[in-house]
């Protein structure tokens, strides 16, 4: 890394939210003065800082290629993976760093994402099939299986749920959410489209087994369809789309029973 | 010290390690399976795999062209017995993923789709356009969720076994939000634990990936199998190593020198097959130790492209249009465009070798079991003889998941007859790891890790490149050796607890480490040139009378790394001249 | 236990904090200049009911600066919502629907049909005004 920087004495200021919860009582900004790299993701940055100035900087990072979801953080305001941010996009300016907004801080730019987990957890997302379907009998058929044994998907089916399978979890959408701020309790975008993403393939049969978690009022009903969370989802997974096509769907059942009530149902 | 007991204890969640941890909980619901990773389950390095995953299916192939381009691929270092059992079930764990979800790559019948890789002789590689490891990772974490029995311990570091009786029992581990450390007892401990990759500077791996699982292993008696084995990988991007997929040149994208011709036809893998339509084991499409060899020599010659951020060649996906391009390889689009600001549509890719995998690993035996009872060892981090001196492209994500199954099933067969040692002698010995940690916490020596670890990438990339020299070699060795005893003074200058990544990195330096001599030994005292270990210095063929043999790293009584041989299991095919391109052909027709 | 997350307070103002949420707070406006709009209309359907007297009161108030202030703000926060909700429609359709269709065809078809209801309108109010 460090002897990557080719001799020159540009340099960039880099100010990072700093928090060590077994010493500060709060967050506060530390300031960072880095050689400029035109080619230095901002990863690359942090890396500098940790190697040479100061090897207490937490943050998570992994694979460099935007696809572990581990870097996620708010840089001037808006919040991107680490990997994905240049140096060259804000120099001369100054770069402010601060972890996701709506999570706990752990320390530094490591939020606490034990609830997001759990919240992806809480949508079932696996394939229920025919056999594991508990509730109602199954509403689709079962797609047929070809010579080899595997269910038959065509492309246009496979294209159904597939941008929803695109997500990489680095909850950047939860971070620009400001309904997650205000109910912490809301399941979130990626946790419902993940939930989507399965209810809408071909494979699946555990609609009726997640509708309680995404049809909860903690579920898409928290969400007032800002929008952010999709402008800012590096992988556009579009999660405001999963939701919103939940309520539209939601309210259509919501209709429907008082016109057909299934027998089965409480 | 919190002590959390188990039935099984895996550590590693990528994709070898959900899959034994899903396996182990299939076949026996009522033992508790504890699952540790040091990353969440879904940053582990199986998300960054992009081409995809081999297994037979079109009915013109059959599993003994599997098996004969894997051992040939494997320059015949490939335990026979091994390869023939991968490729007999890896279709099978493909459908299997299928049957959880995974979103394979169809065609307009709803079929799956299968696309051409490196080596290959006919087209067996299932994809996921070109994120097959991060959909196949994704399905295997999400799956792994409707299992009640496994119980997942993420974000928790391990850093040592806990051996008694003879057996691996127990690991210790941080829990890194709290800086706690834990103790994990059972019958059975399987390692999952990935590559090395990251002790060469130039890299396609992750963060992560730093041979952790090895050095625990070695450490606790363990055996370290053909280290001297990396894999560079041809198409990497200049300055961060980021990956262009095999997948590339898979659907027609060409190789590139200076003068725009395509060099490869000049070293053994011509003649040149016609633009756009790529032909399996010829041209871009050999193997990848050939192709990365071809750009050293051709660096050599001056024909190489110079680039702000070292030299390239040129890979050209040009005519592949861009409506190709968005289908079967999106992310390569967007990573050439943010990575090195070339539009792939557009403009060809400069693109240079990089070290990609490591072929070395853990001694396992067929059935995933080491040389320490107890202790199965699984995926990259694991060496079962499939690779042998080089691995084809697509076949280790086939591997996380045929042979994830078998160390799970492995691992509770184990447990059922295993009893536990008593107790208070299996915490005394987690107490003496624990130690180790706070050790290391306070460690106030006058080297910086940070330091050790840019010098150790350096000496590694500089000494054990595409082509090596004994004597470069053997100034590897020293090097290696040096830097280890500068460790030892080490500073860890942050003492906290909560996510203390620097005290993780103080560990993983220390792991990465072990690995890089075991892997400079190794490679200096193989006196040959076979698959990804390649020599300049006199030992330019391959030697099947004295080399046809897997090296071995183990640890004396004081520590010290030492090398013995064992045979390598030849059971049906033997060892010929490894061509490609059109001497392939003429070979095949004798 | 070391561990002590802190959790960032959200402030009063967040709506203020960020340009994609003042944005969304100026489009949820408009339900409220609307709200009022109508109430206005509502009022000028009773005072019909009352009689010319107080329907000529009416309308002079409408003639109002501020009224007409009131009804250009209104008229284009509505615009700004009637886009914005047609930007936003494909997402809400169906996933079978919006892979189908396409999301340009959906956002112009709504907003081509809110031009067609608006010119019926504005020509069966001429007419009315000449007949
Ligand atoms: C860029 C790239 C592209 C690739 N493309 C392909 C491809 O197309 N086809 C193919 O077949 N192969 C490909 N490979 C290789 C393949 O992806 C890997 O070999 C494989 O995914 C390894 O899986 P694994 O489960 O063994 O390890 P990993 O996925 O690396 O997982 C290792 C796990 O161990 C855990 N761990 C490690 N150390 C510790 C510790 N100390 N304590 C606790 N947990 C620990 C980590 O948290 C992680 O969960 C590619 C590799 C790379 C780098
Ligand atoms: S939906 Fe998009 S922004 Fe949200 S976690 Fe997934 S990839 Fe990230």
């Amino acid at each position: 890394m460090t002897d990557m920087i080719k001799t020159n004495d540009r340099t960039i200021t880099l100010e990072i939210l700093r928090y060590n919860p077994e010493s500060d009582e709060a967050p506060t900004f530390g300031t960072f003065e880095i050689p400029y790299v035109e080619d230095w993701s901002l990863l690359d940055a942090l890396e500098y800082i940790k190697d040479e100035m100061d090897s207490s900087l937490s943050y998570r990072w992994s694979c460099r290629m935007a696809v572990c979801g581990s870097c996620g953080m708010v840089i001037n305001g808006k919040p991107q993976l680490g990997c994905e941010t240049f140096l060259r996009s804000y120099y001369p300016e100054k770069m402010r760093i601060e972890p996701l907004a709506n999570f706990p801080i752990e320390r530094d730019l490591v939020v606490d994402s034990s609830d997001f987990i759990k919240k992806l957890e809480s949508v079932k997302p696996y394939i229920i099939d025919a056999v594991d379907a508990t509730k109602a009998a199954p509403k689709k058929k079962q797609p047929e299986k070809t010579s080899t044994g595997v269910y038959k998907q065509k492309p246009a089916e496979l294209g159904l749920y597939k941008q929803f399978s695109m997500c990489i979890n680095c909850m950047l959408c939860y971070s620009a959410c400001p309904q997650m701020g205000l109910n912490p309790l809301f399941t979130g975008p990626a946790a419902l489209a993940l939930g989507h993403r399965y209810n809408l393939d071909n494979r699946d049969q555990g609609a009726d087994e997640r509708t309680e978690v995404i049809q909860d009022k903690n579920g898409v009903w928290s969400c007032t369809f800002v929008g952010y969370c999709s402008e800012v989802c590096p992988k556009n997974v579009d999660p405001a789309a999963a939701i919103n096509q939940n309520k539209a769907q939601g309210a259509q059942d919501w209709a429907l029973s008082f016109l057909m009530p299934r027998k089965g149902d409480k | 010290m919190q002590v959390v007991k188990a039935d099984i204890i895996v550590v590693g969640a990528g994709g070898a390690g959900l899959r034994a941890a899903i396996a182990a909980a299939e076949k026996n619901p009522n033992l508790d399976i504890a699952l540790i990773s040091k990353v969440y389950p879904m940053r582990s390095h199986t998300v960054a795999a992009e081409g995809g995953s081999a297994g037979v299916v079109q009915s013109h192939d059959s599993l003994e062209n599997h098996f004969i381009d894997t051992v040939a691929g494997g320059d015949w270092l490939c335990d026979q017995d091994v390869v023939d059992y991968f490729v007999a079930n890896s279709t099978e764990e493909m459908i299997q993923l299928e049957h959880w979800g995974c979103p394979w790559s169809r065609k307009d019948d709803g079929d799956v789709n299968v696309r051409a890789f490196g080596g290959m002789k006919i087209e067996r590689t299932w994809f996921a356009a070109d994120k097959s490891g991060f959909h196949m990772l994704h399905t295997l974490f999400q799956t792994s969720i409707k299992y009640p029995n496994i119980k997942r311990y993420d974000e928790f570091y391990t850093t040592d076994l806990i051996i008694e009786d003879g057996r691996a029992q127990g690991v210790t581990a941080i829990q890194i939000n709290s800086g706690a450390p834990h103790t994990f007892l059972g019958k059975a401990v399987v390692f999952a634990t990935g590559g090395s990759g990251r002790t060469f500077r130039f890299n396609t791996n992750g963060a992560i990936v730093t041979g952790d699982g090895h050095a625990m292993a070695l450490r606790a008696g363990a055996t370290l199998r053909d280290m001297e084995f990396v894999q560079y990988h041809p198409t990497g991007l200049p300055g961060s190593g980021v990956l262009m997929t095999e997948g590339c040149r898979g659907e027609g994208g060409i190789l590139l020198n200076k003068d725009g011709y395509r060099y490869l036809q000049d070293y053994g893998l011509g003649p040149e097959t016609p633009v756009g339509q790529p032909k399996n084991k010829h041209m871009e499409l050999g193997p990848r130790d050939k192709l990365s060899q071809a750009f050293w020599q051709e660096q050599r010659k001056g024909r190489t492209i110079e680039t702000p951020l070292g030299d390239a060649v040129h890979l050209d996906l040009r005519h592949l249009g861009e409506k190709k391009l968005m289908e079967r390889l999106p992310l390569i689009c967007s990573l050439a465009k943010n990575y090195m600001g070339v539009d792939p549509v557009h403009q060809p890719v400069p693109v240079r070798p990089a070290v990609h995998y490591t072929m070395g690993g853990i001694r396992a035996n067929l059935d995933c079991s080491t040389s320490i009872p107890g202790l199965f060892a699984v995926g990259e981090c694991a060496s079962n003889g499939m690779h042998g001196a080089n691995r084809l492209g697509s076949n280790s994500l086939a591997e996380t998941v045929v042979f994830g199954k078998v160390a799970g099933e492995s691992a509770i067969e184990f447990a059922r007859h295993a009893t536990q040692s008593d107790q208070t002698r299996l915490l005394d010995h987690a107490n003496a790891n624990l130690d180790r940690i706070e050790k290391m916490r306070n460690a106030n020596g006058t080297e910086k890790a940070s330091h050790i670890r840019h010098d150790m990438v350096k000496t590694m990339e500089t000494t054990l490149g595409i082509y090596r020299i004994g004597e470069e070699m053997q100034e590897g060795v020293d090097k290696i050796t040096e830097l280890r005893e500068r460790f030892k003074n080490v500073k860890v200058e942050d003492k906290s607890k909560v996510f203390n990544t620097e005290l993780l990195q103080a560990f993983e330096l220390e792991s990465s480490l072990t690995v890089a001599q075991g892997m400079a030994i190794g490679a200096l005292n193989r006196k040959e040139s076979r698959g990804a270990h390649q020599r300049l210095d006199g030992f330019e063929k391959r030697d099947d009378e004295n080399f046809l043999k897997h090296s071995l790293i183990t640890l004396n009584d004081k520590g010290e790394a030492t090398l013995s041989y064992e045979d390598v299991n030849v059971t049906r095919f033997q060892p010929a001249a490894r061509t490609y391109g059109a001497a392939a052909e003429k070979g095949e027709q004798k | 236990m070391s561990r002590r997350p802190y959790v960032r307070p959200m402030p009063g103002n967040w709506f203020m904090k960020h340009p994609a949420y003042r944005f969304y707070m100026l489009r949820e406006s408009s339900c409220v200049f609307n709200l009022l709009y109508c109430i206005n209309l509502l009022n000028g359907l009773f005072k019909l009911a009352a009689g010319p007297d107080a329907w000529n009161a009416w309308m002079t108030m409408q003639g109002n600066p501020l009224m007409v202030v009131f009804a250009l703000v209104t008229l284009g926060l509505t615009l700004i919502h009637t886009i914005t909700f047609a930007n936003m429609a494909p997402r809400v359709a169906p996933q079978q629907v919006r892979k189908a269709v396409g999301d340009m065809p959906i956002r112009n078809g709504l907003l081509g049909g809110v031009v067609v209801v608006n010119i019926v309108i504005i020509a069966l109010a001429a007419m009315g005004g000449t007949a």
